[in-house]
This record gives C-alpha cells, structure tokens and sequence, in this order.
C-alpha cells in the first residue's frame, strides 16, 4: 500500500512536470494566451494537490504501521527509568544512614536540638525515598 | 584474613575491568537524540497550505488544498509524538549508560566521612576506610553488572520496535519531500516563472506588479533551495541511527571489543556531523 500510493504520487507529480514543460514552450513561442494559460495552471495544481493527497495517505499509513512498535518503546523507557530510579534508592538508603548516624551521635551527645534536627532530616529522606 | 580480603579486592577489580565500557554507546544514544530537524521538517510540513495559499485559484484545487490542510493537522501530533518517543529512548539510553548514574560510591564517602566525623561512636577511622574501600568496591562491581545488563536488555528489546519507528519515519520523510517538490515546483516553475513571462509578452505589461513577482520569485527560490538538502540529510541521519542501533544489538554481547566501539563511535560522529550540516543549513536560511 505504501509503496504503491508513493510510486502513484510521483507519478502524477511526473504528468504536472511535463504539462508544465509543454505549457512553458507554448507561452514562449506565443501559442496560449492568458486566459488559456491559467486554465492549464489550474489542472496542474490539481495534480499537484492530488499528488499530495497520496503522500498524506502514505503518513497516515506509516503512522498506523508503526503504533505498535511506538507502544512497545514506550514501555521500555518506563523500564529503563524503573532501573535507574532503583539505584537512586540505594544511594538514598544509604544517605538514610547517615542520617541515622547523626541521630545516634546527637542521641549519645543528648543534644535535643541536634536530635531533632536529626529526625526532620530522616523524615525528609524517608519521604524522597517513597517518593 | 588480610590475603583473603586483598584476593576478594583483586577479584571484583578484574571483574569489574571485564565489564563492557559503555562511553560508545552513551556518545551514540546522546548524538542520535540531539538529531532535531524532523521537528523542524514535520512544522513546515504542517504549514504548507499557508504558504500555498496566495497561489491557489479556482474553487476545485483550493478545497482538495483545504482537505489536504485538514489531514495534515490532524496528523501533525502523532507525527511529532513518533520522534518524541525515539528522543527519549535515545535520551533514557544515554542516561542509563552513563558514567555516573550507577555510582554510588559518593554516597559511601559521605557515610564513611559522618561515622569518622562522631568518635565518641568509638569506631576507629581506618576501619572505616578499610570497610569502606572494599564496600565501594563491591557496590562498584554489583552496580556495574546492574548497569550492564540494563542497557543490554534495552538495545535487545529495544531494537526491533525501533527499527520499525525509524523505517516509518523515513518514509514520512520520503513523503515530506514528495509534497515539498510539488509546491516548490507548482510555486516556482508553474506559477511564478510562468506569470512573469505571460506579463512580460504583454505590450501593457504592469512594471510595478512584475517587479513585485520577480521579488517574490527571488525570495521564493533562496527559501527553497536552504530546504532542499534537508530532507536527505535526515533521512540519512535515521538511517544511520538504525544502522548504529542494529549493530549494538547484534555486538550487545561484545561491546567491549574494538572494532565493534571504533564503528559504533564512527556512526555517532555521522550522526553529529549531520546535525551540524542541518544547524547551518537553517542558520544559512534565517
């Protein structure tokens, strides 16, 4: 379908060249006039149109064709970024730590406001990882 | 106890040295997704009845014009949503081979730095950094092989989706050239040329109008010959993606080896070159 509505399309857009080719000789040697002229320029943008409304069906076609396959990359990426954001978690656990570590120290210390520092920064942590 | 650390330490280092370098396909991933101009190509492929328009007369050719103008609005999402989706695939590649996205070994230091940074927690400092040392090592090994696999798993899952998108995509290029030719010509040659000679053979000939049509022809082929490379070199562009993409999925279980990475480098630095041709090209034209 796609090569056939291409192959036609340029065909007809062949057939407008070579009208077109003719009409520029007979306005050179003199053998229209205006009025026919335009009338000849009218069927070649016809043809032109016609030409580019094959081209339109062989998109839309291409388009149809490859939906499927669109879909399929589309859930790869998905995949991919599953993956990706996996580690961004385990970077973040282990940022969670150290978190927990300043807890601890702050905890050993008894320095509340350092304690609870400590736990707004846990709880921020937490959060981005669930996130 | 120490020699069995340092064999373990020795271990994971060879094996992680074993494990394919992905810069290749991290510069072919970015490259491919820096290859613009179908955007570009899909606009003015969208606004060809505006540009047609002024030169459309009788009722007949202007509604097949008009019809024409629908469809391709109506088309003009899904055909910019098809080169969407190969950007990201092309940008979630690059990012999942990339040098940094598996490395958590910041991390660790910054965990090593906060347990060394509390001594009353009564942890000696060069135990840390032993521990330390070997965890990075160890993370570097598992998040390597991680990483590995991932993008293996995408360039093989990936390729024939791809290549089906990359061959639509061509011949939507095929069919944006088709209809850039007809109103080049129907503009320049049927038109254009073809008034100015029939005014011109006139004795009473409007001067002021001619030189208005002479103008406008003038500016009409500058603003068609930037276009005309255009097409082919993105078509060639797409078909250099596909054929770099084809070779990862064929080599994905040798992307370490030299040949493979030298080809795979050669087609990201066409693809560059390419979009380089295609930046002066529209940089030429404005």
């Amino acid at each position: 379908m796609t090569e056939t509505a291409q192959t036609l399309a340029q065909q007809i857009s062949q057939s407008a060249d070579a009208i077109s080719s003719r009409l520029s000789d007979d306005i050179t040697n003199g053998r229209v006039d205006q009025e026919q002229a335009n009338e000849i320029l009218g069927n070649i943008a016809i043809l032109r149109q016609q030409s580019d409304a094959l081209y339109m069906a062989e998109i839309i076609t291409a388009i149809q064709d490859q939906a499927e396959a669109q879909n399929k990359l589309e859930g790869l990426i998905e995949i991919a970024n599953d993956k990706i954001k996996t580690i961004q978690n385990v970077a973040k656990a282990i940022d969670l730590a150290i978190d927990i570590i300043e807890l601890a120290a702050n905890a050993y210390a008894s320095n509340a406001e350092g304690i609870l520092t400590s736990i707004g920064k846990l709880k921020d942590d937490v959060d981005s990882l669930n996130a | 106890m120490k020699a069995l650390n340092k064999t373990l330490v020795l271990f994971l280092a060879i094996t992680i040295s074993a494990c394919a370098n992905l810069a290749e396909v991290r510069e072919f991933a970015n490259q491919s997704a820096k290859l613009s101009s179908y955007t570009d190509l899909t606009t003015n492929f969208r606004d060809t009845y505006h540009r047609q328009e002024p030169y459309l007369f009788g009722d007949n050719v202007r509604e097949i014009a008009r019809s024409n103008d629908h469809k391709r609005q109506a088309a003009y999402s899904d055909l910019i949503k098809l080169h969407s989706t190969v950007i990201l695939y092309m940008q979630t590649l690059a990012h999942l081979a990339g040098e940094n996205t598996f490395d958590v070994s910041k991390n660790i230091d910054r965990l090593s730095g906060s347990i060394k940074a509390h001594e009353e927690l009564g942890i000696n400092g060069k135990e840390v950094d032993a521990v330390s040392n070997i965890a990075k090592v160890i993370t570097k090994w598992a998040t390597t092989a991680y990483q590995e696999q991932a993008v293996k798993d995408m360039i093989t899952e990936g390729n024939d989706s791809l290549q089906i998108v990359l061959a639509s995509m061509k011949t939507i290029v095929d069919s944006y050239k088709g209809v850039y030719e007809n109103e080049k010509k129907y503009i320049l040659d049927d038109f254009l040329t073809k008034q100015i000679k029939l005014h011109e053979s006139q004795p009473s000939a409007d001067v002021l109008l001619l030189s208005w049509a002479r103008t406008d022809l003038q500016q009409k082929k500058t603003y068609y010959e930037a276009l005309q490379p255009q097409y082919d070199l993105l078509k060639k562009g797409i078909f250099d993606i596909a054929e770099g993409h084809m070779k990862l999925a064929k080599n994905v279980n040798n992307l370490s080896s030299d040949e493979v990475k030298s080809q795979i480098k050669t087609i990201a630095q066409d693809i560059r070159t390419i979009a380089e041709n295609i930046n002066a090209l529209n940089n030429a034209s404005k």
